[in-house]
């Protein structure tokens, strides 16, 4: 009898032995397709949808039918179907009985694997498309049924069962090593979720320990390890759709298990039918692999349970032990085995507790990193000061690092490089706790290194004691242009789309010439080149010009052309534009800007104009100071910061006004450097123009610059709602 | 012909079979003794191309068996506790038989399963471990293989039956040369059926022997002697095991049967006679001569 023969009349008997799966499969497909789609068209009715009652229908079943996350019902059966069909497939090779029944037929191996493998995915085949076709029938009954339908559903099928092949021979591979049925259910969960909890705890130990790490930086096991697994695979093809690269790449992977399996098939010795594990030395390694990411994963729990070294000690010990015993009970089946090769879990745990005190203790020196100079290529900086900031249209970070750290642009690499070591000695501060200052952000350092290599560092500090040196890098020209796209664009650009905006969301495009705007924005540029981090720290915004390229414009217009026609509004919506990062600040000092946009009609801050405001309402909160709080049993210690009831004065006396408005600092987001008491905040309330609303700007006074009269009239005011 | 050559097969740390070094000739019924434990199926497992011999080889007429379908076709091995498909009947084994064994005799399976009194449509499973056994015994039968391994096929059938298998493999012997290879724990189980012997100890072959040879050369003489003579006096008699009761000697020795008859008249014994040995008591004689106590490793 010829192979081919015998591998047809096998695989028709191993199909009569699978007909449960048929019927369970088929049961879960039905309802989940045809019924399901019956259902969904026969909501959608005339009375609810009108005109639109065939293009939703049309859309539904295409949805129901086709490959995509809308409707994940399907490969979640399939997934299902696949695990249970893969460990079911080779469940004999668990078996001695059937082992012995199977083996010493005449049939070659790679005849036998070929028979059951093809039989369970020939079965599923076989569901499947019977339930695509009813639910292509009942979509043509229900009339919806289209070109587009169908090719939805032909898609959808052959995406669905490529996946459910991955899955399936994912599965068998686990049933290769594993020689009982429960060691071949955990041993597929091990292959769907174990390169991708390992990517989750090396990360958790990196933001965990390392104080610098950049955690946002695309690595091995934030980009690499989550995705090794079929169950990611899936997830990512259905929520981001299906290419051809991934597409090839399923492929690849199910052809590299399927020759993977056959080898160990080939190999697996038949004696092993009953073991936990089919291959010994394989075993111990998996049992190591297992091993220390539990023992991690014990040290990071309690680590976060309490901070104290002894209880992240207590729990990569505990790791190591529980997991250890309970993987050499299952590979024995043996509760008298708990502490079977001891000398393994004290490697294990040695190996863990090595990585895990390496870590807390900085062995590997990465906090306290800093490159050679000799070997930067090129470095970056971000103060973490210009969120509000637009990169392209809202592309503020780029693979995780903010865009302007990733463009490199510093040239005084010695001042980046004293900010980066303040970094670490305040690091260090702040580990010893005696970290003292007023503000901190987060500093994103960034060196090309000699050979390619990339180095990223975060600090969290206070950049008062480099201010200097920060000044110079905010000051060079190449920097500020990465930095601020906005003042690196034509001037016709710029002039064409110009439009100044107050802080109370008035608009008011400049009028003037092209050459007069030009000059606008050649002084703008001037006036924000010279702007330092240091003068930022004195001064408010009082307003703010839209620079933005055709391009970007374009996009913008187009989005806001709809939104403009369902609010009924012909004017475009500019907080939009804000909202987009596309508004730069004018600051009180930019005087040739303001003269210049005076020349156009504009008067930068007029709002501000104590004739113009009714009121001004301070509100007062005092901060509590920190305590320190002892549980009734005197065992908890904690503290508390928190303010006492807000109290309110208003103010209406121009004077005050007056002198309120040359402290007053806007909520704009602008202006980070600038930092506003926390006790106070402020509400301008604007004079009512005829047939306006009444506007409001909400803000606060800079740290030390509350007025006097506002301390006095607090000290001696007990209640609230007072006017002045 | 079977020729397994220092076959060693080991488990962990247990070393199940060692350096089995056995002939099974065509045509002849080869029995494997040996208790629990000591490396039959483990042994007949090999032999099937079930587990692969850590050291030696197998080979049938040549041809190793692992992972050769031609030679695995030659041969249908029925286990201790043999597999059948869950709810499958005898008639859907026979199906799956057959298209694996070209030689299957459809015809034959019926009219055994009659004889037996075995529905063809019954599951299985319903089925009492003696009926299984009966089936696998059919399945393996009319498979037309050359060589049929039972492990343990017996146990489990009555003695009716026992005698019906046991006819069923003297007719195929006879009508096709077949060679059934029969493992036990029972010496007594295969005393009249086997050609040859096999006795597995602890993984290791301790005697492997054609029966006719060792019943040949091993005889059991009682005797009742002239007086004043003792069994030692019977100097010309190989001596295997001696037995006292009064005056009465039972003597197994070694040797010719002309030879003992002729030495014993020589001897001019008060009374003597030459009485057929089972083949315990063959094993007996021949295990205790390698210095072991067969009572307390197979009976």
């Amino acid at each position: 009898m010829t192979s081919r023969h015998l591998y047809f009349k096998l695989l028709l008997e191993d199909l009569k032995r699978k007909t449960w799966a048929a019927a369970l499969e088929g049961l879960a497909l039905f309802f989940a397709l045809p019924v399901a789609l019956a259902m969904t068209l026969s909501n959608i009715t005339n009375e609810l949808y009108g005109d639109m009652t065939l293009v939703r229908g049309q859309a539904q079943a295409r949805t129901m039918l086709e490959f995509g996350n809308d409707y994940p019902v399907i490969m979640l059966i399939l997934g299902i179907a696949a695990v249970v069909m893969g460990i079911s497939a080779f469940s004999y090779l668990q078996n001695r009985r059937q082992v012995d029944f199977y083996h010493s037929l005449p049939v070659k191996r790679e005849l036998q694997f070929a028979v059951h493998v093809t039989g369970g995915i020939l079965i599923t085949a076989a569901v499947y498309l019977a339930a695509q076709v009813i639910a292509i029938a009942v979509a043509a009954a229900g009339g919806v049924l289209s070109r587009e339908v169908l090719q939805a559903a032909v898609k959808g099928y052959l995406f669905h069962m490529l996946y459910y092949a991955l899955f399936y021979m994912v599965t068998i591979l686990a049933v290769m090593f594993t020689g009982t049925r429960i060691a071949s259910v955990l041993g597929t969960a091990v292959f769907f979720g174990y390169f991708p909890a390992v990517g989750g705890l090396i990360y958790s130990l990196c933001q965990t320990y390392l104080h610098t790490y950049c955690s946002e930086v695309p690595s091995i096991w934030t980009v690499v390890l989550p995705r090794i697994s079929p169950a990611d695979a899936a997830i990512q093809a259905l929520s981001e759709g299906m290419t051809a690269a991934r597409g090839a790449g399923a492929l690849a992977a199910i052809v590299l298990t399927g020759l993977l399996s056959l080898v160990l098939y080939w190999k697996r010795p038949s004696e092993t039918a009953g073991k936990t594990m089919a291959f010994s030395g394989a075993a111990h390694i998996i049992k190591i692999l297992l091993v220390i990411p539990f023992s991690l994963a014990g040290a990071l729990f309690f680590s976060a349970m309490n901070s104290h070294l002894g209880w992240c000690v207590f729990g990569a010990v505990a790791g190591a032990v529980i997991s250890h015993c309970v993987i050499e009970v299952i590979y024995h089946a043996d509760f008298k085995k708990l502490f079977c090769h001891e000398k393994t879990m004290a490697a294990c745990m040695a190996v863990s507790l090595g990585l895990i005190l390496g870590f807390r203790f900085d062995v590997f020196r990465y906090d306290s990193y800093l490159p050679d100079p000799g070997r930067i290529i090129s470095a970056s900086i971000d103060f973490n000061k210009d969120s509000w900031v637009s990169w392209d249209g809202g592309k503020l970070y780029e693979d995780g690092v903010p865009r302007v750290v990733q463009a490199g642009a510093v040239s005084d690499v010695d001042a980046l490089l004293k900010i980066a070591a303040e970094g670490i000695r305040q690091t260090e501060e702040r580990e010893a706790g005696t970290w003292d200052y007023q503000d901190s952000s987060y500093v994103t350092v960034g060196y090309t290194l000699k050979g390619g290599k990339r180095v990223f560092r975060v600090y969290r500090m206070s950049l008062e004691p480099v201010l200097a040196e920060a000044d110079r890098i905010y000051g060079e020209d190449g920097y500020k242009k990465a930095l601020y796209p906005g003042i690196s664009l034509s001037e016709e650009e710029a002039a064409a789309n110009m439009v100044y905006m107050d802080y109370l969301q008035n608009v008011k495009k400049p009028e003037g010439t092209q050459e007069e705007l030009a000059a606008v924005y050649r002084a703008y540029q001037e006036e924000m080149a010279a702007m330092t981090l240091s003068r930022q720290k004195t001064e408010a915004p009082i307003g703010q010009l839209l620079l933005i390229s055709n391009e970007n414009a374009d996009i913008l217009l187009e989005r806001e052309e709809w939104e403009t026609q369902s609010s009924g509004s012909r004017q475009p919506d500019y907080t939009r534009f804000w909202y987009e990062g596309f508004f730069y600040p004018i600051y009180p000092s930019f005087t040739k800007t303001i003269e210049a946009l005076e020349g156009c009609g504009i008067q930068a801050g007029d709002w501000m104009d104590p004739a113009k405001i009714e009121s001004v309402q301070v509100e007062y909160s005092q901060e509590i100071e920190t305590e320190v709080h002892v549980s009734e049993n005197g065992d908890v210690y904690y503290t508390q910061s928190s303010y006492a009831e807000p109290r309110t004065i208003t103010y209406t006396d121009p004077d005050q006004i007056r002198k309120l408005m040359e402290c007053f600092a806007p909520y704009s987001g602008q202006n980070q450097m600038l930092m506003l008491e926390n006790s106070y905040s402020v509400t301008v309330t604007m004079k009512r123009q005829s047939g306006e609303l009444q506007q409001a700007v909400n803000g606060g006074f800079p740290q030390g610059r509350v007025p006097e009269f506002v301390i006095s009239d607090f000290a001696s005011s007990e209640g609230s709602g007072q006017t002045k | 012909m079977i020729k397994a050559e220092r076959v060693t097969k080991r488990f962990d740390d247990i070393t199940a079979v060692d350096q089995v070094t056995a002939e099974i000739k065509e045509g002849n019924v080869f029995g494997l003794i040996g208790t629990n434990g000591a490396g039959k199926s483990t042994f007949l497992r090999m032999a099937s191309g079930v587990l692969k011999p850590d050291e030696g080889s197998i080979t049938i007429d040549g041809q190793p068996v692992w992972e050769n379908p031609q030679v695995k076709a030659r041969f249908f091995y029925i286990s201790d506790d043999q597999y059948f498909f869950p709810n499958s009947t005898p008639q859907e084994m026979m199906q799956f038989y057959r298209q694996l064994y070209p030689a299957f005799d459809e015809k034959r399976f019926y009219h055994l399963l009659e004889s037996f009194g075995l529905k063809k449509d019954r599951k299985i499973h319903t089925f009492s471990k003696g009926m299984k056994k009966q089936l696998s015994v059919i399945c393996g039968i009319c498979a037309g293989t050359d060589y049929i391994f039972c492990d343990e096929t017996f146990d489990g059938l009555d003695p009716v039956m026992r005698q019906t298998v046991k006819s069923l493999f003297a007719n195929d012997m006879e009508e096709r040369n077949l060679t059934p290879v029969i493992a036990s724990h029972n010496l007594r189980e295969l005393e009249d059926i086997c050609d040859h012997v096999g006795l597995l100890h602890r993984g290791g072959i301790l005697l492997s022997r054609d029966l006719d040879d060792m019943k040949l050369n091993l005889h059991k003489v009682q005797c009742v002697l002239k007086p004043g003579m003792t069994a030692e006096d019977l100097k010309g008699l190989e001596i295997v095991r001696k037995d006292q009761t009064g005056s009465i000697y039972t003597l197994t020795v070694r040797g010719d049967q002309q030879a003992v008859t002729e030495y014993m008249e020589s001897c001019d014994p008060l009374f003597y006679e030459l009485i057929p040995l089972s083949l315990e008591e063959i094993f007996i004689s021949e295990t205790e001569v390698a210095g072991y106590d067969i009572k307390a490793l197979i009976l």
